[in-house]
């Protein structure tokens, strides 16, 4: 059996790794923590190249294999990433700006960002139409979580103020007093279950996201 | 002075922490700690023996709201792999399709090993489909692509594990309409509401941490939880000592966690 089988090869560095970042947190010890976040950075950059050469992969297949209701998507899918690209390209070689180049920005403002607004937009129509799905009080529980709901919601609408200046009153106080307890109680167990999780990871014992 | 000031807290309670933490790790070889089960994993067997006998896929996805692994919630994104790592051996005897959803890169090359590992695991490495792990980065192009593959494939069961901004109702809510059974696992607190609206069953908050160590049954693992809620009654008992220090005139609680 080798002395190094590649599970152990990825606690090692996790454990060391995290080691150097802890103790650069925590004093002032030269150990150069940040330069591993750095380094973390750099790697990202090659899973980058990964993730996409898997997702042309994905759009060239059903291209190829003329997938039912999917091939003109993944077609136009890549005429798009093609214009993207090129056009990159050009405004680099034109401008020898990596940042900030003028084409890049042209597409962001005027066909990215109308679109993710667009998009943004729908949240409210799937809030409403999950609020319906909801709020029909089929339990106590639900009967419970639409009464708070209520509440909430009239201490957050302008118009309840208008109605009567007591009514956002109740909804304000479950935001900002028990909601907001809740909250807080929730975030110190996260945090603890966050550090136990990497303590696990650290020595191994946590394997759930380890290949074999 | 060698340790940064003002943090010297946090770190004794990191240290108090590991200590614990290695104490009941040694406990637990003798007497494997009792774990309360957790009603969703049972949801999950039931949602994706579910889409097994309707002959739809299963499908399991991150957010993409955090940071994915780089960020402090990079830890629930690899919790959410534990759960990809069950989800796959549930599908792979009933021979179900499993289509993980991701919007980071650098955790796209560990999902695809988990799967793969699984496959394997099952002595069904030829069942495994590359074209099953589908990456699309940043918010936009991310929830198209969910929703186009929600349309086109319906998935009969959903597994949302990690880091949620509102693509956690934008994506859920379709699922329902299509009639998808829908389990979430999150620790992003402003978007367990909608969680709650859209989802049949759910891991909230540190729940997400522990499912790897309550799947592993690893007494070592298991003996890990019990150091964390030592720590949070200890908390809590410090909490409640400031309140009242502090309604008697005292601040000596806010100089401590200040040190």
């Amino acid at each position: 059996m080798s002395l190094f089988q590649r599970r152990e090869i990825v606690v090692v560095l996790t454990t060391a790794v995290a080691v150097a970042v802890i103790a650069d947190y925590w004093t002032t010890l030269p150990v150069y923590g940040g330069t591993f976040m750095e380094w973390a950075v750099i790697l990202g950059a090659f899973a980058m190249g990964l993730a996409g050469f898997s997702t042309i992969r994905y759009h060239i297949g059903h291209a190829l294999k003329k997938t039912k209701g999917l091939w003109v998507f993944s077609v136009w899918w890549m005429i798009v990433l093609a214009i993207t690209v090129l056009t990159g390209l050009a405004g680099l070689a034109l401008t020898f700006k990596a940042e900030d180049n003028p084409i890049y920005i042209w597409i962001l403002n005027n066909v990215y960002a109308p679109l993710n607004i667009a998009e943004y937009g729908l949240t409210g129509f799937f809030t409403i139409s999950a609020s319906y799905r909801l709020l029909r009080a089929r339990t106590k529980s639900s009967l419970v979580f639409m009464l708070v709901a209520l509440l909430v919601m009239l201490g957050s609408i302008a118009i309840s103020e208008a109605i009567w200046s007591q009514l956002p009153v109740p909804g304000q106080w479950i935001s900002s007093v028990p909601g907001a307890a809740g909250e807080r109680g929730a975030t110190i167990a996260m945090g603890i279950g966050s550090v136990i999780f990497a303590l696990r990871a650290m020595t191994g014992r946590e394997r759930g996201y380890l290949p074999e | 002075m060698v340790l940064r000031s003002g943090r010297i807290f946090s770190l004794a309670v990191l240290l108090a922490l590991v200590v614990l933490t290695y104490y009941f790790i040694r406990k637990a070889k003798k007497a494997r700690p009792k774990v309360r089960s957790f009603s969703a994993l049972e949801s999950l067997k039931m949602a994706v023996g579910r889409a097994a006998e309707l002959g739809r896929p299963v499908m399991w996805l991150t957010g993409a709201a955090g940071e994915g692994l780089y960020g402090r919630a990079g830890n629930v994104t690899l919790a959410a792999m534990g759960v990809l790592g069950y989800l796959t051996s549930l599908v792979v005897p009933l021979k179900a399709k499993l289509i993980a959803c991701n919007a980071y890169a650098e955790a796209h090359p560990l999902i695809e090993e988990v799967m793969k590992t699984e496959y394997i695991r099952a002595g069904k490495p030829e069942m495994y489909d590359a074209n099953n792990v589908r990456y699309s980065p940043l918010w936009y192009p991310y929830v198209t692509a969910v929703l186009g593959h929600l349309a086109r494939e319906r998935p009969a069961a959903i597994f949302f594990g990690g880091v949620f901004g509102h693509e956690s109702i934008v994506i859920s809510e379709p699922a329902g309409v299509i009639g998808s059974f829908n389990v979430a696992g999150t620790i992003s607190a402003n978007q367990m509401g909608y969680f709650a609206a859209t989802c049949e069953d759910w891991f909230f908050g540190d729940e997400m941490y522990a499912i790897g160590a309550f799947l592993s049954r690893d007494p070592y693992q298991m003996g890990s939880l019990t150091s964390g809620d030592i720590l949070k009654w200890s908390l809590l008992v410090l909490i409640l000592a400031g309140i009242l220090l502090s309604s008697l005139g005292s601040n000596i609680i806010v100089q401590l966690l200040a040190s």
